[in-house]
């Protein structure tokens, strides 16, 4: 087979082209791996969160908290391996949190008085904090802009960033967080 | 065309000379040997042509190895004229046993006629092809860009295979054991030449010289600074949108939520054991970097530091207003139903 005859000139000319091309696309380029990247990590999330809540729902508590990159126990079904939870980019794990609410708590049988010394009608139930699980997702990653990302996804309400960490809680009170 | 082919250097000139010398010498080697032994001198390659056979042709041989082929092969012109002469050589051989039935005596005839530029020329290429070597100085500026070498290699080889003389696949392949006459090895000869020119002419890369050249090397640099000045700054229209970014808003807010996350662990322990940790380690979930001062038996501080080094604290007794504005969903007051 006869190559083409081609000069050095026609070679740089070629490369040059090639290089510039190469530049032209590299912005887009950059720009769809990282939109594959965070629909990836959404989707980790989401199925993490997903089996979180159906347990919850069955059992009434939180799944127990694991190491970063290792699915709870309770989970593991889902997510075989001690490292099922770490990718490429980023690291997955799931906490147990606690919160604290107010709940009211009966008062003591009030004391018989005279009955000029009557005590008004209405007495304010004494309020007393219990402490209440949450869950949480928690994302590590060193590429900021995927855990920007996240956080416009699921709203500043519910997830917060802290270092190289994205924070999703979840509350059974709040409705699913899910984008 | 034929202005540029023309343009064989002096060079070229000296070769020819010195080719056409190298065919006389042979014919007399023919001459003074006896056809026996011209067999057994043309049996050896090229570069061991030297051995002489007997003292009759031992001159000739000594001239054919000062032609020093293996050096002309690596000139362009040298290689065209051995192509061409060795052609040319063949063509006269066969026509000179025809013709006049002899190929002795004459040393006018065929070498002479080798030795003439232009006859070499037509006699390779034939008559529908133009002289390609005559000399002229004021077209040696032009020859370098031409790429006659391959041009004319491959024009030989078509001339053999017209001619039936040899067949040339990429591996080349002579039998020397077949070639009994000197006009056999002759024309192996030039196909061993023209095949070698043909392959060179058919994977050699055409060096762009002179004005061409300048013009092509200017537009590949353009291009190439175009590319650099594309890769460090992109135009906005191949740009996409910029993913989002963590502001210095958000990171004090970051900040802030997980003192207030980590106050939540801190109640939640008061609440379930009536009395503050002594450290955070006490608490199963704990965030990095916040640090713990507890103050007295009710009282206790959470401190968290931004990037710059700058100290947020969150204070049990009257947290800021700041942390009071955050109120996630996930923090209950006191006061709520």
């Amino acid at each position: 087979m006869k190559l083409p005859s081609l000069t050095r000139g026609d070679v740089a000319i070629l490369l040059s082209t090639l290089l510039l091309l190469i530049a032209l696309a590299a912005p887009a380029l950059r720009a769809r791996a990282f939109e594959r990247l965070t629909v990836r990590v959404a989707a980790d999330v989401e199925v993490l969160v997903t089996a979180a809540r159906d347990y919850h729902s069955e059992r009434g508590t939180w799944p127990s908290g694991a190491s970063p990159g290792v699915a709870p126990a309770e989970l593991s079904g889902l997510f075989p391996g001690d490292s099922a939870l770490v990718f490429d980019a980023y690291v997955l794990e799931w906490s147990q949190l606690e919160s604290v609410r107010y709940e009211d708590v009966p008062r003591p049988t009030p004391i018989e008085v005279s009955p000029g010394d009557a005590p008004p009608d209405s007495v304010a139930p004494d309020r007393r904090p219990v402490a209440h699980a949450l869950g949480a997702v928690l994302v590590r990653s060193e590429h900021e802009a995927l855990l920007a990302e996240l956080m416009v996804r699921y709203g500043r309400d519910v997830s917060f960033l802290r270092d190289s960490t994205w924070i999703l809680i979840l509350d059974d009170r709040t409705p699913d967080p899910s984008p | 065309m034929a202005r540029k082919k023309s343009g064989g250097s002096k060079k070229g000139g000296r070769a020819k000379k010195k080719r056409a010398g190298t065919s006389r010498a042979r014919k007399r080697a023919k001459e003074d040997a006896p056809s026996g032994e011209a067999a057994t001198e043309g049996t050896a390659p090229p570069d061991v042509e030297a051995e002489p056979v007997d003292e009759g042709i031992e001159a000739a041989e000594a001239e054919v190895v000062d032609l020093g082929l293996e050096d002309e092969l690596d000139d362009e012109d040298a290689r065209a004229r051995i192509v061409a002469e060795a052609l040319a050589f063949v063509a006269e051989e066969e026509a000179g046993p025809t013709q006049e039935g002899t190929l002795s005596g004459d040393d006018a005839s065929p070498a002479d006629r080798a030795e003439d530029p232009d006859t070499v020329a037509e006699t390779a290429k034939g008559d529908s092809v133009e002289p390609v070597d005559a000399p002229s100085s004021e077209e040696d500026a032009t020859a370098a860009d031409v790429p006659r070498i391959g041009a004319e290699a491959l024009l030989a080889l078509s001339e053999i295979h017209a001619e039936g003389l040899a067949s040339l696949p990429d591996e080349m392949v002579i039998d020397l054991g077949e070639s009994s006459t000197p006009e056999e090895r002759d024309r192996l000869l030039a196909a061993a030449f023209a095949h070698s020119e043909m392959q060179e002419a058919i994977y050699r890369v055409p060096v762009a010289t002179g004005r061409v050249g300048r013009i092509k090397a200017g537009i590949a640099s353009v291009i190439l600074l175009l590319a650099a000045a594309v890769a460090v700054a992109p135009p906005g229209v191949v740009v996409p949108p910029a993913p989002p970014q963590i502001s210095a808003e958000d990171r004090l807010r970051g900040i802030r939520l997980g003192l207030l996350l980590q106050a939540e662990q801190v109640e939640a322990y008061r609440a379930r054991t009536q009395e503050l940790p002594e450290t955070l380690a006490d608490l199963p979930f704990v965030l990095p970097n916040i640090r713990f001062v507890r103050s007295s038996e009710r009282l206790y501080q959470l401190i968290g530091y931004t990037d710059r080094g700058e100290a947020v604290v969150y204070d049990s007794s009257v947290p800021a207003p700041a942390f009071a504005r955050l109120r996630p969903s996930w923090v209950a007051e006191p006061d709520a139903p």
